[in-house]
């Protein structure tokens, strides 16, 4: 028997049964503003790196068009596309797999909310589009479909398909909203990014009036009143903390919940003790060491083609922290546009980590010309400051709203960065990895033991890739796994693949 | 290339809303121009001021009603704009209504029209600046390539370099402003221009064949009005940069419009 996983433990937005996600999911006026443009009429990319919230967000839009006095107006359908075999075709095969798995989710939703009505019609993209506008009518309700996991770097074979059908069923009654990740720039030759969707980028301002209290809805809806004023020393309260961990991590929730956790254990572990300075940078520098610089690694096998970035991508992380460290409580860098055109893929996967997070796309230099501007997590930053302790100095500096922004001009450093060829048919290697790389560790806490892992091999299932094609019955019907762990293993699996 | 306003601010009529002094700016220092400015600043407020008046947007003749008065806001805003960019144009116009012969039965074939004027008829040449092109081949329209050359992308890139809009770092949508590079800016507001004025047509031509609850519900009203309002915003904080740099005031007062505006949004 396993323990229902707990709201500090679960990673992703798909992974919380509705009555816990409406429990420990808040919403501030910024990502409200964000879901009333996911609820109203309109083509939507909602682009955000791994973490950010974005299927927080999609999930919330779908729950209220279906639930509030949306309804009246709006028929919601939320499909998450985490299925395999999307991830392996193209073509008219992707189409007619997303088109069936589509039609299933309609007919799904049809059954709690219309019981006389049923959606029927080819797996095709054109009798989708005239099925849909067909229903639509038929309900008097416009329809909005909101596509999750979309779109991924390293999965450029599939996002041509999607945009195509994503273009031809929107229309009158029927618009589409689907989440994306930075670094995503193939849509096929049909659809214009910038005249086909609006994109919303989801990007806390971490010097708005929202954005404390924002973390500190977060930090009690996940981990209820186990941290109060009390745990922390005078000079530091919870609200601050709660407010410079958000800005620490540049407002990515999953990594706040992380480092917040870690903030919980501490205290836990305090026996009394406070929590100050030291105690949150002790934190900060294990966020960077355990869970930011493992991610290269964890990513790795599954960016296809773009596998050969993730070691410049390195590279390029410490020449920018190093920049970023050397200015007087600084927390930005600005870089001249020529590299940040040529190391382009390279930012993107910083972006999609959370090591950086993008702001002004182009901005005059002292020394002339113009650069793109990037905030750093301060997990990584702290690593780099002499000492590496977080002084209560260091900490108002980094609050600073006009903290100077480091200049990284045409240099030697960023000059000796190559970007590799690509190959543009590499598959995901995480697929044929073993299922032990899905042991339970901090890069997979809801991983396998090593009992259930020979329970799988012992029935012929090896990799990753035969795991994720087993069904919920098979897995099932294996001695040793019951349905909890079941739910487990397909959480693992969607971690390993999909995130 | 930076322009500057003149040294002495001549601000707009102060019950005026944020919105309308950013779009109009200190246009009462510029004679005619300013009247026609002015006439349209109050035509811009009094949709504002409707809009506001209809909220919430919770039965179909409010809805109807917020998309007509967004769609004024709309067309009244950019038209407030040729005149700070190519203010011959606005002066024909108001000159041609000022004849003794004008009747506001006949179609005037000198009015400003949202095609042509606003967006472009047709897409730049791929050679856009190609000396064999004749005067007239060079599209004049607001949003369109050639002004988003002139015009609108460097002055987007001087607001972005602004101390003053550098130290504003509370504000959401200007977070949001500076995230585009300027060709992004041009071409994300070119588009939205365009599917705000077909989106707030609807109504004014009763278009609808389904019921205009469905097309017209609450959410997508909302966010049709939020979204004008949201571009004309954008476009106004800007044009105090334009080269032309007629009726500009300083970054400091048009953000605090811009501010303002933002801060009033339900």
């Amino acid at each position: 028997m396993i323990n229902e996983p707990s709201s500090e433990l679960i990673l992703a937005a798909e992974d919380f049964e509705i009555d816990l996600f409406k429990r420990v999911h808040y919403f501030s006026e910024y990502e409200e503003r964000i879901i009333r443009k996911l609820v109203a009429h309109g083509p939507v990319l909602l682009r955000g790196g791994r973490g950010s919230g974005k299927s927080a967000l999609l999930r919330e839009a779908a729950e209220r068009l279906n639930s509030s006095s949306l309804s009246e107006s709006a028929f919601g359908v939320y499909l998450s596309l985490r299925h395999l075999p999307l991830l392996r075709s193209a073509g008219r095969e992707y189409e007619t797999t997303f088109c069936r798995l589509l039609i299933d989710r309609i007919n799904q939703l049809l059954s709690v909310a219309y019981e006389d009505e049923t959606f029927s019609c080819e797996p095709e993209v054109s009798a989708m589009h005239s099925g849909l506008a067909s229903l639509a009518q038929r309900l008097s309700r416009r329809i909005v479909l909101v596509f999750d996991d979309a779109a991924h770097i390293g999965r450029e074979r599939s996002l041509v398909e999607f945009f195509d059908i994503f273009r031809t069923i929107s229309g009158s009654y029927v618009s589409c909203k689907a989440a994306i990740y930075p670094g995503v720039t193939r849509f096929g030759r049909r659809f214009d990014v910038l005249n086909d969707a609006t994109v919303v980028d989801l990007t806390r301002n971490e010097d708005s009036d929202t954005f404390s209290k924002f973390f500190e809805s977060v930090a009690i809806r996940r981990f209820g009143r186990r941290l109060t004023e009390r745990n922390f020393t005078r000079d530091l309260h919870l609200e601050e903390a709660a407010s410079f961990v958000g800005r620490a991590v540049i407002g990515n929730v999953r990594a706040f919940v992380y480092v917040w956790g870690r903030l919980v254990d501490k205290a836990d572990d305090a026996h009394g003790s406070t929590i100050g300075f030291p105690q949150l940078g002790e934190v900060m520098i294990s966020t960077a060491s355990e869970y930011f610089w493992p991610l290269f690694d964890e990513l790795r096998p599954k960016l296809g083609m773009y596998e050969p970035l993730i070691d410049p991508a390195t590279n390029l992380a410490t020449v920018l922290y190093e920049a970023a460290s050397k200015g007087e409580g600084s927390r930005a860098v600005l870089v001249h546009r020529d590299h940040v055109e040529r190391l382009s893929r390279l930012f993107e996967v910083l972006e999609y980590t959370g090591f950086i997070s993008r702001r002004e796309a182009s901005r005059g230099m002292k020394s002339g010309g113009r650069g793109t501007r990037f905030v750093m997590n301060l997990c990584n930053l702290l690593e780099q400051v002499r000492g590496s302790r977080l002084t209560r100095d260091l900490f108002v500096k980094w609050n600073n709203k006009d903290a100077e922004t480091v200049e990284i001009h045409r240099g030697v450093e960023l000059l000796q960065i190559a970007v590799p060829e690509l190959n543009e048919s590499a598959e995901p290697a995480i697929l044929s990895m073993p299922i032990t790389k899905l042991v339970k560790s901090q890069t997979y806490p809801y991983g396998l033991t090593e009992q259930k892992i020979s329970v799988l091999v012992d029935d012929g299932i090896e990799t990753i890739g035969d795991l994720a094609n087993t069904s919920d019955a098979e897995l099932d019907a294996l001695k040793g796994i019951g349905t909890a762990w079941v739910q487990r293993i397909r959480n693992v699996v969607a971690q390993a693949v999909w995130m | 290339m930076a322009c500057s306003p003149p040294d002495k601010e001549v601000l707009p009529i102060p019950r005026w809303q944020p919105l309308t002094k950013l779009i109009c700016g200190s246009h009462a220092r510029h004679g005619t121009l300013g009247a026609s400015l002015g006439v349209l600043g109050a035509t811009i407020d009094n949709a504002l001021r409707r809009i506001a008046g209809e909220r919430p947007f919770n039965t179909d003749a409010k809805r109807i009603a917020a998309a007509f008065y967004s769609r004024s806001v709309l067309e009244a805003s950019l038209s407030s704009l040729i005149a700070r960019t190519d203010p011959f144009r606005v002066l024909i116009v108001r000159s041609v209504q000022s004849q003794p012969g004008y009747k506001i039965e006949i179609k005037s074939k000198s009015a400003i029209e949202w095609l042509g004027d606003v967006l472009p008829k047709d897409r730049p040449p791929h050679d856009m600046w190609a000396s064999t092109h004749p005067a007239d081949k060079f599209d004049r329209s607001l949003l369109g390539g050639y002004q988003a050359e002139v015009f609108w992308e460097p002055a987007f890139q001087d607001v972005v370099d602004d101390p003053v809009v550098q130290a504003e770092t509370g504000s959401d949508w200007l977070r949001e402003l500076v995230g585009y590079t300027p060709r992004q800016f041009t071409t994300v507001n070119r588009a939205m221009a365009k599917d705000l004025f077909s989106s707030l047509s609807k109504g004014v031509h009763q278009e609808f064949l389904v019921g205009p609850n469905v097309m017209y519900d609450e959410a997508t009203v909302t966010q049709l009005v939020a979204d004008t309002i949201r571009l004309c915003t954008s476009l106004g904080l800007i044009s105090h940069k334009l080269c032309p740099g007629i009726a500009a005031v300083s970054m400091k007062t048009a953000l605090g419009w811009f501010r303002r505006t933002e801060e009033d949004q339900p």
